[in-house]
């Protein structure tokens, strides 16, 4: 008994050197520790190796001095926004984040990193270069989202949002946004995923600054690290549809003069690869399942069976034809945004140094067979 | 000798299980699906899988071996077989190989704990898990045994859970299901045996289990399977997020993948850190068996008593730790995995077990002629034949 009672004694007092390992040897005040949140990258004209980096963090005291009724705030608005630029130029993202650092108090931590911003007119050595440094960087949050601008990724970061522009972007995405469609986000790790895989290529949401907000434009299509061309907001819609990522969206159909609306619910896409003698022939089965949002007749009597079909006809027609263009859009700068040559690669590993070489080529001149079902399930409550 | 029936049940068949099975993967578990990928290329889960295949059969052999000499250790059965001095040489053949799998194991640990500790110095890390290590080592195999019961299930549900949902969360779930070259595969198997490197325990911890017919030569088998069942969940969960070719890319794949999810509402958001906290508790626990079981051995090849290891934990702790602070970088751990771990483990794991078990059975040498290893025994006390009931 007194043994136990002994082990008893040693294990408090084990636990009690715990106190002494609390962990604050390093510790830091929150007020001076400053996170980036955002990441731009532009090319420098003149100078092939340096790389213009935009830092943004999230301006904390902002809130304070405008606050109301404190007196303190003299300046209305104005020129106050909720974030803080800095502009370096430097070779990496680590020089530039510690150039920065010299023109702040506050030290900063890239662990809750929301958004990288890169300028489409970045080169293909370039665009590997930051990208490699992202992601080896350990203290780079790898589920940050991945955009590209036309413009320059300063001026997107720079766009007068409520919120910093960085977590504007974020959230378009980060809370399970619900139309699923229109866009089509990239996180870092999947962004250096796809450009590293054999037989898939990195896409990314295309952005522009507007007056007061910031609007997706469309989607940047890579092949690698190369940015090869683009496709426009009803295009990246039709893309989704290929790659079966749509969720929870309403797309009008035109039917000859007249449109209906319909609300995509869900979309799945089973994908095939054949190898024949002239070439691969690309397998893209599309199932839709749709509510009806409006009808042709505005809703003056019940539908009938045969016009559901109908409109199913009608979606399935439209979607096809959209789908197949998209489809050829993207074999014109072969870029296998969809995964086709992943698949293909998995179901015939053997080929691996083959599919390496020559997939673009492939995926560029494969013929294609895209099939769209539609079930429209619900007509609405009213009729 | 004359110790041997105070100590022969002293470890439970659970606590055996859970010994034999924290005592193997952590010197390749955080860099094996990149060797795998870069060896077999898209073979790698075949690779796997036969690695796996081979360290059930070999763990059986293991348990068979004991179960033929069950009163004696590792070292002591391979004097029987191989005769004095063949048998010592080949026990002291365990040493360096055991070293230097424990050192890198150790490297690895402390990279990782690096990543979370950015200010911390390697040597500090190190150095307070080998002294944890030692101080559970010092406490004997009983110790390590209990200790093995509860943090071994406790790492198996993390990663079970962790990796379960890393897997589902993949957006192409695409696994290659044909097979290509075998010599490829052949390639990933040789260098991917380390992985089982450290089964040798099993022949160690011999006289401290209970031996059943039928029974305890499973638990050898177990414990590989268990081990089998993570290698095989941790790679599938990391290919399909992250596919095959830029998995060869990473250093540190397992790291890189458990960053990727973040569970919202879950009681911590990020699990990579859960996992870290496992694996240190897994690897203090993996090295205090090693050292105690490296410490036996050398006792039995000198000459001594098995329960008088604890000087020769003074040696063997401190060389650990050394050998963990004498490798500078990453690819220098990995190049000694591959160029000297692998083919060692081969030897140690592969070829001189079979090979004693060969001639043990060849030779007809066998000491289990005790009581609780004949099917039809004499009349054993109700004590005993309770704790046979236990799990």
């Amino acid at each position: 008994m007194s043994f136990r009672g002994a082990r008893w004694l040693v294990a408090a007092q084990a636990a009690a050197l715990l106190f002494l390992a609390g962990g604050c040897g390093d510790y830091q005040k929150i007020n001076d520790r400053s996170q980036i949140i955002g990441i731009g990258v532009d090319p420098v004209p003149d100078k092939p190796d340096m790389l213009a980096f935009t830092l943004q963090v999230p301006n904390l005291e902002i809130a304070t001095q405008q606050s109301p009724g404190l007196g303190t705030g003299g300046r209305q608005g104005g020129e106050a926004v909720p974030y803080k630029n800095f502009y370096v130029e430097a070779t990496s993202v680590q020089s530039a984040v510690s150039r920065a650092q010299t023109m702040y108090d506050k030290s900063f931590f890239l662990g809750n990193l929301e958004t990288v911003v890169f300028q489409t007119g970045l080169s293909e050595r370039d665009l590997t270069r930051v990208t490699e440094q992202l992601m080896r960087d350990e203290t780079i949050d790898k589920l940050a989202y991945v955009v590209a601008t036309r413009d320059s990724a300063r001026s997107v970061l720079e766009a007068r949002t409520n919120a910093p522009p960085a977590t504007t972007i974020e959230a378009m995405w980060y809370n399970d946004m619900p139309q699923r469609g229109y866009s089509a986000p990239e996180k870092l790790w999947q962004f250096w995923r796809d450009a590293e895989l054999i037989g898939r290529e990195p896409h990314a949401p295309l952005v522009e600054a507007t007056d007061d907000s910031i609007r997706m434009d469309g989607t940047e299509l890579y092949f690698g690290y190369q940015p090869v061309g683009w496709l426009t907001p009803d295009d990246t819609v039709f893309y989704n549809f290929l790659a079966g990522q749509v969720r929870a969206i309403s797309i009008s159909i035109p039917d000859a003069r007249r449109t209906f609306d319909v609300r995509i619910m869900r979309s799945r896409v089973h994908l095939r690869e054949v190898p024949t003698k002239d070439g691969m022939v690309l397998w893209d089965d599309i199932q839709v399942r749709a509510n009806l949002n409006s009808t042709e007749t505005m809703a003056q009597r019940p539908l009938t069976n045969r016009e559901v079909e109908r409109y199913e006809d009608v979606v399935e027609r439209y979607l096809h034809d959209n789908c197949v263009r998209v489809f050829r859009a993207l074999q014109s700068v072969q870029a296998d945004a969809v995964g086709f040559g992943y698949r293909y690669l998995i179901h015939h590993p053997e080929r691996i140094y083959e599919i390496r070489d020559r997939w673009g080529d492939e995926f560029g001149h494969a013929r294609i067979h895209v099939t769209v079902r539609c079930r429209i399930s619900r007509e609405g409550n009213i009729l | 000798m004359n110790a041997q029936n105070e100590r022969l049940y002293n470890l439970s068949a659970f606590q055996a299980i859970a010994l034999f099975s924290s005592s193997f993967l952590p010197v390749m578990f955080w860099i094996y699906p990149t060797v795998a990928v870069h060896y077999a290329r898209l073979d790698a889960q075949w690779a796997l899988l036969v690695t796996v295949l081979i360290g059930v059969v070999i763990s059986w052999v293991h348990g068979r071996l004991n179960d033929r000499f069950p009163n004696m250790t590792g070292p002591d059965f391979a004097c029987l077989v191989w005769g004095k001095w063949i048998g010592k040489a080949i026990t002291a053949l365990y040493v360096p190989v055991y070293l230097l799998f424990l050192g890198v194991s150790l490297y690895f640990t402390i990279s990782l704990m690096k990543y979370f500790f950015p200010l911390t110095m390697r040597m500090w890390l190190a150095l307070a898990m080998t002294v944890v290590a030692w101080r559970g080592a010092w406490c004997g195999v009983e110790a390590m045994g209990r200790a093995s019961a509860i943090v071994h299930p406790l790492t198996f549900a993390g990663i079970l859970a962790s990796f379960g949902a890393i897997l589902a969360n993949a957006d192409q779930p695409l696994i290659p299901l044909s097979f290509t070259s075998p010599s490829q595969t052949a390639s990933g198997v040789y260098h991917l045996l380390p992985l089982y490197l450290g089964m040798d325990l099993i022949l160690i911890v011999n006289p401290y289990y209970r031996h059943r017919r039928g029974k305890s030569e499973w638990y050898p088998v177990i414990a590989t399977a268990i081990g089998g069942v993570v290698v095989m969940l941790v790679f599938f969960s990391i290919v399909v997020n992250l596919g095959f070719t830029p998995t060869e890319r990473l250093a540190y794949p397992v790291q890189a993948v458990i960053q990727l999810i973040r569970l919202r509402g879950f009681l911590v958001e990020r699990l990579g850190i859960v996992i870290i906290i496992l694996s240190v508790a897994y690897t203090a626990l993996f090295l205090g068996n090693h050292i105690w079981a490296l410490s036996t051995t050398i006792a039995r090849i000198v000459g001594v008593s098995d329960h008088k290891f604890r000087p020769f934990t003074l040696f063997v702790a401190p060389s650990i730790f050394a050998i963990s602070q004498i490798i500078a970088t990453t690819m220098h751990a990995r190049d000694i995995v591959t160029m000297i771990l692998a083919p060692a483990s081969w030897v140690v794991v592969v070829i001189i077990p079979v090979s004693t078990h060969l001639i043990a059975s060849i030779r007809g040498l066998r000491t289990d002629t005790r009581e609780e290893l004949q099917a039809q025994g004499r009349q054993r006390p109700p004590k005993r034949r309770r704790i046979r009931s236990s799990p």
